[in-house]
Formats: C-alpha cells, sequence, structure tokens
C-alpha cells in the first residue's frame, strides 16, 4: 500500500519564536495523502493548516518530523532541491492566483514545462491542450491583467496541472472568488481529478470545498482534529 | 528564452520608472561623452600646437642623444635618413636641426645661448617657427648671417632686429667656433615654443660655425595622424634600421608635458567616474525598488521550482537591457551633442596663444573610443549595481516572499 501514498508526513510541527515567546502552529501532525485523493485540510484562521501545506510543498521547513513526498524523504534537502523537487512533483494553487503579469496566459503556463525542459513544440501542444480543458481556449495570447479572478485561477489551475505533477497543493483557491465561481472552479478540478487520477490536497476554510472534497482533515489549534472518508 | 522575454517586458512595466531611469543613465552617457570628446579635442589641438611649435610629433636621434645630448653624438648621414623618410607615407614632413651651446656678444654684455641650425624650407612644411615672430624677418632659405634670436636673448644681450652680436662656441673638430651674425628676427617673448636664449640660423651656417660637416643631431618628423606618434615613431626606427639612429615619440621627447596631461586626464576621468557613480546609486535604488515591489513574484517563481541562478539571470538581464537602450540613446544624444562641439566648440574667455596659434574655442573631437568608454561604463556600472538587488532577489525565501503584500 505504500506506493500508493504521494505524502506520508509524520510527527510534523512548526515552531516560531516571536521574540522570547514561542509559537506552536503545528504541533506534531500525521498525514498520509493517496494517490488520486481529493483532499481538503480545514480549520479556522490560525489553525495551521497554511503551514501544513507550506511544509509538504518545501516552502517552509518542519521544526520536527519527517516528510515524504513521492517517495522520497523531503526533510534532507537543500534547497537547491526542494526547489527541482518542487518543479517536478508539485503544483500549486494559490488564493491570489499568483500569475506573472508579464507573460501571457500561454506563457505562465508554458514557464513550468520550461523548467522541466520540455521540448518547445510539445510545450505548445500541451497548453493548447490544457487550456482547452480549463475553457480558456481562446484566452492564450491574454495577459493575467485582461481576466478575470476566475478566469485568472482556471489559469493558475492549468499551469498546476499541465507538467503532470504527483499532487497540486490548492491554498484557500477559493478565496478571492464569488461563490458560484468558486464552486464552478471545484467541479472543474473534480472532473480532472476523477477523470485524470490527479491528487489534489487543499487548505480552506470554504465549506463548499469541504462539501466536494472525498476526504477531510480538519485542523485546530495546530493538532488534527478529524479525518473522516466522505465517500 | 522566456527569462529574457520576461525581462523586457518588466522594463516597459513601469514606464515613467524605466524613463526616468533610462534617461539618467543616457544623460550619465552623454555627459561623459562630451566630457571626454572636448578633452580629446581640447587635448588633440594643445599636442598640434606644442608638437607644431617645435618638438615634431617624433624625433630621430644619434643613439643616447635624448638622454645626454652631445655635439659629437650626431647623425651621420642625415641625407639618407631623410630618403627613407620621403618613402613613409606615414610621415609628413621632416625637417633636420642642429645644435650648440654658445657664448653671445654684443657690446658689453654676455649672456650663454642655444644656438639650433634649421632648414626654413623644410621647418616651414612641418612646424610653425615663422609664426612665433614678434618682428623682423625669419631665417632666410639660402645661408645668411641674419638669424632669429627669442625674446630673453635680444632682452639679455640689449638687441633688436638689424643689430649684430657675436658668438662664441666649440668647433666638432676641437676648433674655436667664433662668428659675427646680425638679427634679422625676435621671436615672441609669450606663447613662444623658445623661451630660453635661443639662437635661430640657417642649418648650413650653424654646420660651418659649429665644423659639424653634413650631420645633424635631430631629425624632426610631423606624421599624418599625431594620435599614432608611438606607433609611427616604431616604424620609423624600422624603416631606418639603423641601430645607432633612435626614433622617439613626443611623448618621450616631451615626457613632462606627457605626464601633465595624462595627469590632467586622469582627473577628468575620477569626475566622469564620479557622475557614472551617482548615475549609478540612482539606478541601484530603482532597481532595489523593483525588487521590492515583486518580492511576491519572485517567491511565485521559486515556489514553481526557479533555481535561484535564474531569478538571479532576470533581474540582471533587466538592468542589461536597461542599460543597453539608455546607451543607445545616450549614444545618439551624444553623437549630436558632440557633432555640435566639434563645429561650434566652446569659446574660452581667456583665448591661450602658443607657438603662433592662438586657441579660442574648445572643440570635441569624435573618436570610437568618445563613445566606446561612457557605453562601457553605463553598461559595466549598471551590471555592477544591479547584483546585489538581483542576489537579494534570488536568495528570497518563497514561503516569505508568497505572504508578502
Amino acid at each position: 500500500m505504500d506506493k500508493e501514498l504521494v505524502i506520508e508526513a509524520k510527527g510534523v510541527s512548526k515552531t516560531y519564536a516571536e521574540g522570547e515567546v514561542k509559537v506552536h502552529a503545528l504541533h506534531p501532525v500525521d498525514l498520509a495523502i493517496r494517490r488520486g485523493e481529493f483532499t481538503a485540510v480545514a480549520g479556522p484562521s490560525g489553525s495551521g493548516k497554511t503551514t501544513l501545506l507550506n511544509i509538504i510543498s518545501g516552502l517552509d521547513t518542519p521544526s520536527g518530523g519527517r516528510i515524504k513526498l513521492a517517495g522520497r524523504e523531503m526533510s534532507s534537502m537543500t534547497q537547491g532541491e526542494l526547489s527541482d523537487f518542487r518543479r517536478d512533483h508539485i503544483g500549486f494553487i494559490f488564493q491570489a492566483y499568483n500569475l506573472i503579469p508579464v507573460l501571457t496566459v500561454g506563457e505562465n503556463i508554458e514557464y513550468v514545462l520550461l523548467l522541466r525542459g520540455v521540448s518547445p513544440g510539445e510545450r505548445s501542444a500541451r497548453v493548447n491542450r490544457i487550456l482547452d480543458e480549463v475553457g480558456l481556449a481562446g484566452k492564450r495570447g491574454r495577459f493575467p491583467a485582461q481576466l478575470s479572478g476566475g478566469q485568472q485561477q482556471r489559469v493558475a489551475i492549468a499551469r498546476a496541472m499541465v507538467s503532470g505533477p504527483d499532487i497540486i497543493l490548492a491554498d484557500e483557491p477559493t478565496a478571492n472568488l464569488d461563490s458560484a465561481t468558486g464552486s464552478a472552479l471545484m467541479d472543474m478540478m473534480r472532473e480532472l481529478n476523477e477523470g485524470k487520477g490527479m491528487t489534489f490536497l487543499f487548505s480552506t476554510h470554504d465549506r463548499m470545498i469541504m462539501e466536494k472534497s472525498s476526504r477531510l482533515v480538519t485542523l485546530k489549534d495546530g493538532r488534527v482534529e478529524s479525518d473522516s472518508l466522505k465517500k | 528564452m522566456l527569462i529574457f522575454r520576461m525581462a523586457l517586458r518588466n522594463v516597459f512595466r513601469n514606464r515613467r520608472r524605466s524613463l526616468l531611469t533610462g534617461l539618467m543613465m543616457a544623460g550619465g552617457f552623454v555627459l561623459f561623452s562630451a566630457t571626454i570628446g572636448i578633452s580629446e579635442g581640447t587635448y588633440g589641438s594643445l599636442i598640434d600646437m606644442f608638437t607644431r611649435s617645435r618638438t615634431g610629433h617624433a624625433q630621430v636621434h644619434a643613439a643616447g642623444y635624448l638622454e645626454r645630448p652631445s655635439l659629437y653624438k650626431a647623425i651621420k648621414d642625415p641625407d639618407r635618413a631623410g630618403r627613407v623618410l620621403d618613402g613613409l607615407p606615414e610621415v609628413e614632413a621632416w625637417a633636420p636641426r642642429v645644435y650648440t651651446p654658445a657664448l653671445a656678444f654684443a657690446g658689453s654684455k654676455t649672456v650663454g645661448a642655444q644656438v639650433m641650425g634649421i632648414d626654413p624650407a623644410r621647418e616651414r612644411r612641418a612646424m610653425r617657427l615663422e609664426g612665433q615672430l614678434a618682428g623682423g624677418a625669419f631665417v632666410e632659405d639660402v645661408p645668411s648671417d641674419g638669424v632669429v634670436i627669442s625674446a630673453r636673448l635680444a632682452s639679455a644681450l640689449s638687441i633688436k632686429t638689424g643689430d649684430e652680436f657675436s658668438l662664441i662656441g666649440q668647433g666638432a673638430d676641437g676648433s674655436i667656433a667664433n662668428d659675427n651674425f646680425r638679427v634679422a628676427g625676435v621671436l615672441s617673448a609669450s606663447g613662444s615654443a623658445f623661451e630660453g636664449p635661443w639662437c635661430l640660423m640657417h642649418i648650413d651656417k650653424a654646420r660651418e660655425f659649429m665644423a659639424l660637416g653634413s650631420r645633424a643631431h635631430e631629425i624632426a618628423l610631423v606624421f599624418t595622424d599625431y594620435r599614432k606618434a608611438r606607433e609611427d615613431a616604431a616604424l620609423v626606427s624600422a624603416a631606418l634600421g639603423d641601430p645607432a639612429l633612435d626614433a622617439q615619440p613626443w611623448q618621450v621627447t616631451e615626457k613632462e608635458f606627457y605626464q601633465a596631461m595624462l595627469l590632467d586626464k586622469k582627473g577628468g576621468d575620477i569626475t566622469n567616474y564620479v557622475i557614472m557613480l551617482i548615475v549609478a546609486v540612482g539606478v541601484l535604488n530603482t532597481i532595489l525598488m523593483a525588487v521590492l515591489e515583486r518580492t511576491r513574484e519572485y517567491g511565485v517563481l521559486k515556489a514553481l521550482g526557479t533555481r535561484p541562478a535564474d531569478v538571479f539571470l532576470l533581474i540582471m538581464a533587466e538592468v542589461f537591457i536597461l542599460a543597453l537602450i539608455a546607451s543607445a540613446a545616450g549614444a545618439l544624444g551624444a553623437l549630436g551633442l558632440n557633432h555640435y562641439l566639434a563645429n561650434h566648440g566652446i569659446p574660452l574667455p581667456n583665448p591661450i596663444s602658443y607657438g603662433g596659434v592662438k586657441f579660442t574655442v574648445m572643440q570635441s573631437a569624435v573618436t570610437a573610443e568618445t563613445f566606446s568608454r561612457p557605453a562601457w561604463t553605463v553598461l559595466l556600472s549598471a551590471l555592477a549595481v544591479g547584483i546585489f538587488p538581483a542576489l537579494k532577489a534570488a536568495r528570497i525565501t518563497p514561503v516569505k516572499a508568497l505572504s508578502s503584500r
């Protein structure tokens, strides 16, 4: 069964020092995510969900514990190795979309393929295909500022998916969107998850996401409060 | 390629800021270029004034004469050397000369004098000796007892045009040299290359006085391009092919003048580099501001897997593109300004007279250096100041950058 594990976090903790005071953002947490899961990590602000996602993605380092992602131990990696690891294994969707404003829609998506050394012809074909899948086929040459918030988040989803990562980490992906757009995007991601078997891990406090996810992990004060499979 | 496209678009992202920064760099370029142009032009004029007043662009002597001048260290066959020089296209004109110290007498006054024998026709082609006359006539083209003396010698002997005086010296054959001469003309007291107690006479008359035969102590050369004096002097040496002869450019024969000029130029360079430093600090400020504003973007790039080296390259490419555009604009501006300064110049409030030439305007001289040095300085200084912000961006921690506003 270990083969199916995409993420295996054991006793992962994070403590910040604020002057003399130590803030325990994350108490030792265990979490295992299997390939193809559509998991939401929920909890109120300050519960530690973003910290957990940051540590899982290698953007932040844990104070204790160990993390394996796609079978590789992350805690022993250097910053350069983590950078390459993120490039090769992780897709990101941010709350604020975080597209590169000087790159067109097509270029924003193409960028991650370029980092992975994909050939120009292959890049172009994959960008066209993914834009088609997220419903932005005619927007390839547009700049992010020319798109609505929902469209920008679709581009971010396309960018996260185009390289076929082992897992897509989405930090509050609908927080900046109206409920209808957010719901439509979640449906789209669910379809991609079911159709392509892509693994998603969300951090959220949006009830709609919690409802649409197949597994819900709730955090409270840096501890796992509950972990339930919905289907 | 995408990195350079990003860099290019980033340059035009905040147009007003890029425009101001670019203008600052272009302004520095224009100022630097105009200063070099004026400096080159002014020094070109000064070198021309100086070298054509007596020195020439180079001189041929018997080996060792420059270090220790002597009546006996003479060029044995100046005519043969002259024929070689006539065959060199780099040599525009040449003039043989002889020198000896002597005692000058007039009435009850005696003073030490420096005799210089010249070929008036050849000097006329090469130098501006005649223009330094304050009164009277120049040395005649045919040997005669008419000589031209410096103002200082005239004053020391209390003689004027038309007066007679005597010279006593030593002949190269060991005899006592003495003869009477008539003052044909007196050189100007100021702005003349002959400030000492000089006495200029026809070379044949001087040779006869010194019992020097057909020998010469010096051949002054004027090249077609004074800027190539060093190379051309070496060329002359090689063409003469005589180890007993030594051809040296004006930078060697007039070492003090050359060193003073270099020192002054270095002072000008320091001013230019201070200007560029001020520009560079402005550029640094702008890039730092841009990096600060885009912290989140760099965080995103790094989160996506961009290596720090590529983030560094992105910033450096931006700086390079901006500096390149500014340099191109600066070069255009500098071309216009230098063209104007080359044609009209900057009038001198107090014109300088030297060697029979009046220097009234400072004009620019446009050379490759007028553009290459500012271009390199702008590009390199921009890249140098770009390193710090680029390193700063490359070292950004993604998680911190992503949480920034």
